[in-house]
């Protein structure tokens, strides 16, 4: 099985710096996406589960710790980042490897090394390391009220009345107590703008205001669903996703 | 300055009202002196003094008139002397300047004819209230043995007098010189330390953050080593800039023009990495290009509006920087239209809290005082935020 990449940097430049890092110090590892914001990452991390992960810590919508913290040790996360950026040398101490930038290809290297290794090894563990990074990252302010456009109105949904998001081709639904309603910002943008603790997201393409939810519920084929208080809906939730329903 | 207080008495409000005028005319370092005396005298305590004085003065006045002194008489003795003597001895502690070198001798003169003077006086005086005119056929004779019998007293009264005034201010001279030198000795220890500061935050305010430098550079690697023709204008820019910001470690100060250009460098930078992400415009009206402000200013704002207007938005956004005059000010802004400054809580912890507007509001401080502000505030379309550093009366 090849091993896979994703590399998040919000610059152009030391993104392509790094795939051509790797490319030399790892000819078989497949970079199968390169983005230039978190929320991206999390998006196609979602999409793709890569083996590893190569995140900047600095980047807009949700931090190179926030899309860590989400992935939630599925995958291996490198962190790149420019010198003073969040005591780096925490990470010495965790599972989770850091290179610094620009790269060097000695240190990559080693990183690399470092990688196949642990490839054989299973998921790490890196909750602890994270929750010593907890910096607070200045980003967009959370949402309070929706804005949708209907017809040539324009309604506010405070955000409480949200019973889920989902994404829709072009446009993401917004299904709420008082009905629903179509908005123009990405599923994935919305993502980093509301409170993790009170909206789940249980698949890529849905969130789920954690009060709406009544129960998750097994499938014969290993898959979950969760039931709605009060609604019939019934909304998938993905493997990576499972585990925020363990029962206490 | 308020001489008459709330809780003072009767006696006092009356006497401070009438004597505000006189202590207005003295100057203030005296006046201060002056009022605590008064202050003191006309409080509870001072009236022991004024009895003491009232005791010393009656008890001579009985003394004279028992020697045969007519009572009138008596009493302008002892008034000049029991009042003279303090007023004097409180005149040198007040004004010691006064009586030091040839200005004592003039007043050891002057004095001294006063003293033999209203002696004359008296003796006049107490002719006629015993004979009822000067009775002048016998005046010459008895001036000359009442002269004799008194002018050694006289002299001597006038030497102990002068000697106390003169060793009063003495003595007030050495303690208020003592003074002087403490004053100079802190004086000196604050501007030595305000310099460490300045020194300190000018260090500060120069340096480019390494963050930014090892992100710029990595991205001139790649460019360098790809063979990208951005990688020329970027390394131009870059060293255009650290010249700037080293040039600012050694001076104060720096023109706005200069200090724009500095920042567009900055900026050039910033868009060459950030690609379509970032905007942006610095326009520098001619006129106020050669003001002057604290070194470092112009590029910390736009540094801020950069890190926390810019980068955090996944879309970006633009900075603009315009310096411009506004009547008889001149005004600078920053403004970016990123996620702004939130609830007005924020906005005041962004205010006093961040580092680079409290420094630079310090150095705004130390070059202009209350002339120059700088203010942190949403944007002009309810957007984002705008730096503003106003400076009235700019040269």
């Amino acid at each position: 099985m090849t091993t896979t990449a994703l590399i998040a940097d919000d610059e152009e430049a030391p993104r392509q710096q790094l795939r051509a890092s790797l490319r030399a110090a790892w000819p078989e590892l497949e970079i199968v996406a390169e983005v230039g914001n978190g929320v991206d990452a999390w998006d196609l991390f979602l999409e793709h589960e890569p083996s590893v992960c190569f995140l900047d810590i600095r980047m807009p919508g949700l931090s190179g710790i926030d899309v860590a913290r989400r992935i939630d040790g599925a995958s291996r996360v490198v962190f790149v980042s420019a010198y003073g950026d969040h005591a780096l040398a925490a990470f010495d101490a965790g599972a989770v490897d850091y290179v610094m930038k620009p790269v060097e290809p000695e240190r990559l290297a080693k990183t690399v090394a470092k990688l196949r290794l642990a490839a054989a090894a299973g998921p790490a563990d890196i909750a602890e390391v994270l929750r010593r990074l907890a910096v607070p990252l200045r980003s967009e302010p959370q949402l309070e009220v929706i804005q949708a456009s209907v017809g040539r109105e324009v309604r506010l949904i405070p955000v409480d009345e949200v019973v889920f998001f989902e994404s829709d081709a072009r446009y993401t639904r917004v299904v709420h107590r008082g009905g629903e309603a179509f908005i123009r910002t990405p599923l994935k943008e919305l993502l980093a703008r509301l409170a993790p603790e009170r909206f789940w997201q249980v698949h890529r393409s849905i969130i789920v205001n954690q009060r709406a939810i009544a129960s998750a519920v097994r499938q014969d084929d290993g898959g979950m669903v969760v039931t709605l208080r009060d609604r019939d809906e019934r909304l998938p939730v993905s493997r990576h996703f499972q585990s925020l329903f363990r029962g206490q | 300055m308020t001489t008459v207080r709330d809780h003072d008495n009767w006696f006092q409000r009356r006497y401070f009202t009438w004597a505000e005028p006189h202590y207005l005319r003295m100057p203030p370092r005296t006046r201060a002196e002056v009022e605590r005396i008064d202050r003191w005298l006309y409080s509870r305590r001072g009236a022991g003094v004024w009895f003491s004085f009232a005791t010393a003065i009656v008890a001579s006045v009985i003394g004279l008139t028992a020697t045969g002194m007519p009572w009138l008489l008596a009493l302008a003795f002892s008034l000049g002397t029991w009042l003279a003597i303090p007023l004097a001895v409180l005149g040198a502690w007040l004004q010691p300047e006064r009586f030091a070198g040839h200005k004592a001798v003039r007043i050891g003169i002057i004095s001294s004819l006063g003293i033999y003077a209203g002696a004359t006086v008296g003796f006049l005086v107490g002719r006629i209230a015993k004979f009822g005119d000067l009775h002048t056929e016998t005046l010459w004779q008895a001036f000359r043995s009442a002269f004799a019998e008194v002018a050694p007293l006289l002299a001597l009264a006038a030497l102990a007098l002068a000697v106390a005034m003169e060793l009063t201010a003495f003595a007030r001279r050495r303690l208020l010189r003592a003074e002087l030198e403490r004053a100079t000795l802190v004086a000196e220890r604050d501007s030595a330390a305000c310099q460490a500061a300045e020194a300190r935050l000018r260090l500060l305010q120069g340096q480019i953050r390494p963050h930014f430098i090892f992100n710029t550079l990595a991205s001139l690697q790649h460019w360098v080593d790809s063979g990208d023709a951005r990688a020329g204008p970027m390394l131009r820019s870059l060293t255009a800039l650290l010249r700037t910001t080293t040039e600012a470690m050694d001076a104060p100060l720096a023109t706005l023009g200069a200090e724009c250009e500095a920042a567009r460098h900055y900026l050039e930078i910033m868009r060459a990495r950030l690609g379509q992400r970032l905007a942006f415009q610095v326009e520098v009206a001619a006129e106020c290009a050669g003001v002057e402000v604290p070194a470092g200013l112009v590029l910390t704002l736009v540094e801020n509006a950069v890190e926390h207007g810019i980068e955090p938005m996944l879309a970006g956004g633009r900075v603009d920087v315009s310096v411009a005059r506004e009547g008889s000010a001149v005004v600078l802004r920053v403004d970016d239209d990123g996620p702004g400054l939130g609830d007005p809580a924020r906005a005041e912890e962004a205010q006093r809290r961040g580092v680079g507007i409290v420094n630079s509001r310090e150095r705004l401080c130390h070059r202009y005082d209350e002339r120059a502000t700088l203010t942190l505030s949403t944007g002009r379309n309810g957007r984002g935020t705008e730096a503003r550093v106003r400076i009235e009366d700019a040269p």
